[in-house]
């Protein structure tokens, strides 16, 4: 079993092209959250910073390219 | 007679409206109304309204984009009465991450807070909403009978069985539609009428009048599919977490379904007969027909009550109220990583 609370796929999150980050809801009401750079190298999980929870973020690296255009 | 809210669990931004926001592990005595017993307990993202039956509104936690329909200047709030409109008692409301949603006794509805996914219902490309706004829909004499919300969209089910829908409405969670968002409400396009609805992260589920249940939206745990293991004349109520659906059968079994990530799907003793069953973000509750209240799932922010084991998923029913002879338990609700109690005074 993986440890992740869930896989959420890229198109599902938020980006904010000023912070860099992708943003998703988290079930403790924070938000989890990855670097668009971080997931450039590779990293693929999503933390919150309130509590132990991680998703799995699901893309295609190029699906990154839209995004760092914005 | 005296009401008695009860709370615990996360609450960094004063969504328990407790009197600091650390987290708390057992329930909290956080509201008293004398004379009115209380409606409904709506928990958003990190805030809360109550409802009481009198109609009168009070509401605590975050309220960084007015989601408290408090003045926002006030950033988080303790408890605090929410003005009722014009003198009309407030008889409805939902909440989702960022906003929430409140209906007076005509049928009007009013919205507040965050919606970058169309989740206030105002109008097209409105997103913020720090003051209550109404939301212009046209009930036609029809009767709101039921809204639920959850992170970014709302669902709302009508007296004549149709269902009105706002918000993000990707993946179907809205029904059928081309539209990514829809920023007013809108009425999905079903071949039946409807009775309940349940509203959850990634999808919507609804009951027709014939006892079927259609999940709508994505399904990634495959919760449709194992529906049909289910008879139909079998279901007494249904309730979904964040990623899993929970339906309480006539012979007072749970049957869990979904994303068993922290134990969301307990399976539930045949020999506790369940009065009533709520399911929070990622955690349950219970309340027996002994008077005692139980949760499982998840419970890192001590939602689930005193943790018995070192683990933050509680693969076991905590007790989180025991019976006592004083007080009765008239309503649980959860919420995000929160729980939620009222009882009554024993006559």
């Amino acid at each position: 079993m993986s440890n992740y609370y869930d896989q959420i796929e890229i198109e599902d999150m938020t980006y904010d092209p000023v912070t860099q980050l992708f943003t998703y809801p988290c079930p403790c009401g924070d938000k989890f959250q990855v670097f668009i750079d971080d997931l450039k190298d590779g990293e693929d999980v999503a933390v919150c910073p309130s509590c132990s929870l991680m998703i799995q973020v699901i893309f295609d690296e190029e699906d990154l390219d839209e995004y760092y255009e914005k | 007679m005296t009401y008695r809210i009860y709370a615990c669990g996360s609450n960094g931004k004063n969504q328990l409206g407790t009197s600091d926001s650390k987290d708390l592990d057992t329930l909290q005595l956080v509201f008293e109304s004398i004379h009115s017993p209380v409606e409904d307990i709506i928990a958003g993202g990190n805030h809360t309204l109550i409802l009481l039956q009198n109609g009168e509104v009070y509401s605590t936690g975050d309220n960084s984009y007015g989601q408290c329909f408090q003045s926002p200047d006030l950033l988080s709030t303790g408890l605090k009465r929410v003005p009722n409109v014009d003198g009309k008692s407030w008889i409805m409301g939902c909440a989702g991450y960022e906003f929430s949603v409140l209906i007076d006794c005509d049928y009007q509805i009013y919205s507040s807070g965050l919606g970058l996914k169309g989740e206030l219902g105002i109008d097209h490309n409105l997103t913020r909403s720090p003051v209550m706004s109404k939301v212009n829909w046209d009930s036609q004499g029809r009767k709101i009978v039921d809204i639920k919300a959850c992170l970014d969209h709302t669902i709302m089910l009508l007296d004549d069985g149709s269902v009105y829908g706002w918000g993000n409405s990707r993946n179907g969670k809205l029904g059928d539609t081309k539209e990514k968002i829809l920023w007013v409400p809108t009425k999905l396009q079903l071949s039946q009428s409807v009775k309940k609805i349940q509203a959850s992260r990634d999808f919507t589920v609804l009951q027709f009048t014939n006892n079927e249940i259609m999940l709508i939206g994505k399904d990634r745990y495959l919760i449709q599919s194992q529906l049909i293991n289910i008879k139909t004349s079998d279901i007494k109520d249904f309730k979904a977490m964040w990623s899993s659906l929970h339906i309480l059968t006539c012979s007072h079994q749970i049957i869990s379904i979904g994303n068993n990530s922290h134990s969301q799907l307990l399976e539930i003793p045949s020999k506790i007969d369940i009065q009533q069953f709520e399911a929070g973000s990622e955690h349950g509750l219970l309340l027996t027909k002994q008077g005692t209240v139980l949760s499982w799932g998840w419970g890192e922010h001590g939602n689930c009550g005193t943790k018995k084991k070192d683990s933050d998923s509680f693969d076991y029913l905590n007790v989180l109220f025991d019976n006592t002879e004083r007080e009765n338990v008239a309503l649980l609700r959860g919420g995000c990583a929160t729980s939620w109690m009222v009882t009554s005074d024993v006559d």
